[in-house]
């Protein structure tokens, strides 16, 4: 070796000992720039449209006109469970101590501005900012997505693989992802996956003999792709979808194939006693969310649930659907405390996309109940907030707000979670409206 | 063009022999022909310059399996992809498995790694057809070449893998 080929290759190597990156205890190569309260973010867009009435106020059917109240939510909410007019299968909480007990209740939180619509609400949920538009255009947001934020201004930068969006439906939800804002788009998108409508028969049989490649085979196939990509002029990138890392891609399709083509190895959400008959595609949603942070370890994890919005013409259903939304979000908190690293290291925040109307429309279901709807009256702007985790971040057993004087809204949420990973310090200045819901922490 | 054109004729030969045997097995090879005629004819490219647009997913899709079954997909299969393809957010990686599926069915026109082998240079020329509907360029077709013959290892799903999520096969 020449000597100025040798001095050359011994500066390298001694700088390169001097950046080599930390491993920390989580698994993360160096400590990122903004102070991090935890790792790791759930972020449960409980929706379908809920009134506080049912939830946090638990009337049960009170504004029915029967003499019944009680608490259906006895996984996230502390309070006894309705003892007459019983219109629901009730299931045996799965937690132990209910999620308030293990975090803040933000009780009345207001969704001020804009139509109370579900896409709407996912929306303002999700870039933290109010939208005035009122259909459920199947386009990407406007203004940037809590994903976006995320992966342009966390640091280190992570990979798709590290965000995710999980929808328990189509329709506009796929678009959620990441926005059309110019300083941000698909590149710095999340990873998106419906299960409802992958994780299916249809899934099955149109992938059951799919593959992924082996790392030979991607080798071969990279030489050749790069050859005949040098030989044209213009690229696929504005392709609609977030855009992985060949490694990544490896290692979500192989996730995929395994679940759909075994799928009895999916954990389901449902209690002893209870069949698959009583899975709701919310539930699903959130067994095939806990197969992603059981096996990718996310940093920022969206979902939501979405079946209670029956409300439109069937009460009692709502009724079901939400203690039945209760119980997978109860399940899901159970399962993130058994994973090593999520465990003391995560926080979910729970809240709905908007509320439903205080006036019932027309309807009558098969138990003589009236249904609501949620046309941007004042009751369908009023909402609640949990927020959940390690004893050491988040204040136990806590509430804010009254009807009176609500604190928070849902625009505050995206600045929230940007300052619980450590990044909110990174966002231009303008960009967001709401500010950190701080009372929540120690 | 004049090897489309034998390609059509012996299509369409095909078509007669059918039309011998089974009158409702004559009128969809008589269709099928024609749609084989006509594809080769409209679509062939003089070069990828000609290539401007970009394709939707569904057209994308839409396309590989008529590049791997040599028919038009059928619309409830469209459907289904479709959908499936609209709960991934990464539409590259469902293509991927999507197109690994195709291959592995066994109605899937797809030649043997040992017919690859064995006419390397008519498999470079059919697969620049079937995928890029144009001829290779002489450099495009002895690279190719050289590559497959010098390693062994490269499979035929190697190579339609390597077409499939190319830049120029998102173009029309």
């Amino acid at each position: 070796m020449k000597r100025r080929e040798f001095i050359k290759k011994a500066t390298l190597t001694t700088a390169g000992a001097f950046v080599t990156p930390y491993i920390l205890p989580s698994g993360r190569l160096f400590a990122p720039s903004g102070a991090r309260k935890v790792n790791h973010v759930v972020f449960v867009l409980f929706g379908g449209g809920i009134r506080n009435q049912e939830s946090v106020h638990q009337r049960y059917l009170l504004d029915q006109g029967r003499p019944a109240a009680g608490n259906i939510m006895n996984n996230m909410l502390t309070g006894a469970a309705p003892s007459s007019n019983v219109v629901y299968n009730p299931w045996a909480p799965i937690l132990s101590n209910s999620l308030q007990s293990q975090g803040v209740l933000f009780k009345e939180m207001r969704y001020t501005t804009g139509p109370t619509g579900h896409y709407n609400g996912h929306t303002v949920a999700m870039t933290g900012n109010y939208t005035a538009t009122g259909l459920n255009l199947n386009v990407n947001p406007e203004n940037p997505t809590i994903f976006e934020y995320y992966r342009k201004h966390n640091s280190p930068s992570e990979t798709a693989l590290k965000a995710w969006w999980l929808s328990e439906g189509l329709g506009p939800y796929p678009s959620l992802n990441y926005s059309r804002h110019e300083n941000y788009g698909a590149k710095y998108g999340a990873n998106y996956l419906c299960p409802s409508h992958f994780i299916t028969n249809t899934g099955f049989n149109n992938l059951n003999n799919a593959s992924s490649y082996q790392p030979d085979d991607v080798t071969r196939i990279e030489t050749m792709k790069t050859f005949f990509d040098a030989n044209f002029d213009k690229t696929a990138g504005d392709l609609p979808g977030v855009i992985n890392t060949r490694a990544d891609k490896e290692k979500i399709k192989s996730m995929l194939l395994s679940t759909l083509q075994n799928i009895s190895s999916l954990n389901l959400p449902i209690p002893s006693g209870a069949s698959v008959n009583d899975l709701t595609s919310d539930l699903l949603n959130i067994a095939t969310s806990w197969k992603v942070l059981e096996t990718f370890k996310p940093e920022l994890t969206v979902i939501n649930t979405f079946n209670l919005d029956v409300c439109h013409s069937n009460f009692s259903g709502y009724l079901q659907n939400l203690h039945k939304a209760d119980y997978g979000v109860g399940w899901l908190w159970d399962k993130i405390q058994s994973d090593p690293v999520l465990a003391n290291d995560t926080i979910m925040i729970c809240m709905p996309e908007h509320g439903r109307n205080a006036t019932p429309n027309s309807l009558v279901d098969a138990n003589g109940l009236r249904a609501y709807d949620h046309s941007s009256d004042q009751n369908s702007r009023e909402i609640f907030s949990l927020i959940v985790g390690p004893p050491s971040v988040v204040k136990q057993n806590v509430s804010f707000g009254t009807t009176a004087n609500p604190v928070g809204e849902s625009v505050d949420i995206v600045p929230t979670i940007a300052s619980i990973l450590g990044f909110d310090g990174s966002i231009p200045s303008g960009l967001l409206p709401g500010r950190v819901l701080t009372e929540a922490f120690i | 063009m004049q090897d489309f054109k034998k390609q059509a004729l012996l299509v369409f030969l095909i078509g007669l022999i059918g039309f011998s045997s089974c009158k409702k097995q004559v009128e969809e090879t008589i269709v099928y022909s024609n749609t084989i005629y006509e594809v080769t004819d409209v679509s062939i490219y003089s070069s990828n310059a000609e290539k401007t647009k970009q394709k939707s997913p569904e057209l994308l899709l839409s396309i590989i399996y008529s590049d791997i079954f040599n028919q038009a997909i059928p619309s409830r299969t469209l459907l289904e992809i479709a959908e499936l393809s609209t709960s991934n957010g990464d539409k590259t990686m469902f293509t991927e498995m999507i197109f690994s599926q195709f291959l592995t069915d066994p109605m899937a026109s797809v030649p043997t790694n040992a017919q690859m082998r064995a006419d390397v240079d008519a498999f470079v020329l059919d697969s620049y057809i079937r995928f890029y509907q144009r001829k290779p360029s002489e450099y495009e077709q002895i690279y190719l070449k050289n590559l497959i013959t010098n390693n062994n290892l490269i499979t035929v799903e190697n190579v339609y893998s390597s077409f499939v999520l190319s830049n120029e096969y998102y173009f029309y």
